[in-house]
């Protein structure tokens, strides 16, 4: 960015939070019944958590660790919402085991913290 | 807090190309102008996510066209962000339908979100071949004061 007119310098913590925002990546980490998403959650990734969640299939119940997630936003809320609405439908249920306070700033602003099976 | 000299700082004003790849470049950029404008986390966390949300929909709208984002100083403590299409054939709803109709609603959220989270946001150019967003921010966490609430209006 170039520098012009008065700026405030940024503050070092705050330059290191964004080099690491930098990267928009995601990584889903799958063991038995529970899937760990670690980084951002926007459109651009969650074909990737959508995929996940579907090779899981709907015989059993998911819980879905979100408590490294730096980022969410209602495209990841849409992954999340829809995979709750399938597994109640068969049966089973979507379990947060974990939740970053991205995550629960959004269920807090879309009233979705009393839908979903929360930590 | 900046003071009120710094209110002529240089706006903010990128084109992306409308891609969900961009949308971590687009939330970057809008951060680190927040930041060095002398905004708070609190204001750079609530930009970060009405953008995103904001820049979700104008790809969505018009894929692979380019979007702009702007964002200028409006007062001592408040900033308007926006979001313009360049060429869209679906515009947004009129800002009266922005609400969920139901939590568990399969899609929707986005708009309803930015406007959650904003002071102020309408639709400010609604011509032909163009629609622009406009959220407007304030700051409400004064340095030396009692800390404020992350509260959603």
């Amino acid at each position: 960015m170039p520098a012009t007119g008065p700026e405030s310098p940024v503050p070092l913590e705050v330059e290191l939070a964004f080099m690491n925002d930098q990267s928009s990546r995601i990584a889903i980490d799958a063991t038995a019944g529970r899937l760990t998403v670690t980084g951002v959650v926007d459109s651009h990734t969650t074909p990737q958590l959508a995929q996940a969640i579907e090779s899981r299939g709907l015989t059993a119940d998911l819980e879905l660790d979100l408590s490294a997630v730096d980022f969410i936003d209602s495209s990841g809320l849409r992954i999340i919402v829809n995979a709750h609405r399938e597994l109640e439908a068969a049966g089973h249920r979507l379990v947060l085991v974990g939740a970053s306070d991205a995550v629960t700033r959004l269920l807090d602003i879309t009233g979705l913290a009393t839908h979903l099976h929360l930590p | 807090m900046a003071g009120a000299e710094q209110w002529a700082a240089t706006p903010l004003r990128t084109s992306y190309e409308g891609e969900p790849l961009v949308l971590v470049a687009v939330r970057g950029e809008l951060g680190r102008w927040l930041a060095r404008q002398g905004f708070s986390p609190e204001v750079v966390s609530r930009a970060q996510l009405l953008v995103s949300e904001l820049a979700t929909n104008a790809v969505e709208a018009a894929p692979g066209q380019p979007f702009e984002v702007t964002a200028r100083r409006v007062g001592p403590d408040t900033v308007a962000v926006a979001v313009s299409n360049a060429v869209s054939t679906t515009r947004p709803p009129p800002r009266i339908q922005w609400r969920t109709p139901e939590p568990l609603a399969p899609r929707g959220r986005g708009l309803a979100i930015a406007a959650a989270l904003a002071d102020a946001i309408d639709i400010v150019d609604d011509g032909p071949g163009t629609v622009t967003i406009e959220a407007r921010l304030v700051d409400r966490t004064a340095a030396g004061g009692p800390s404020q609430q992350e509260g959603w209006p």
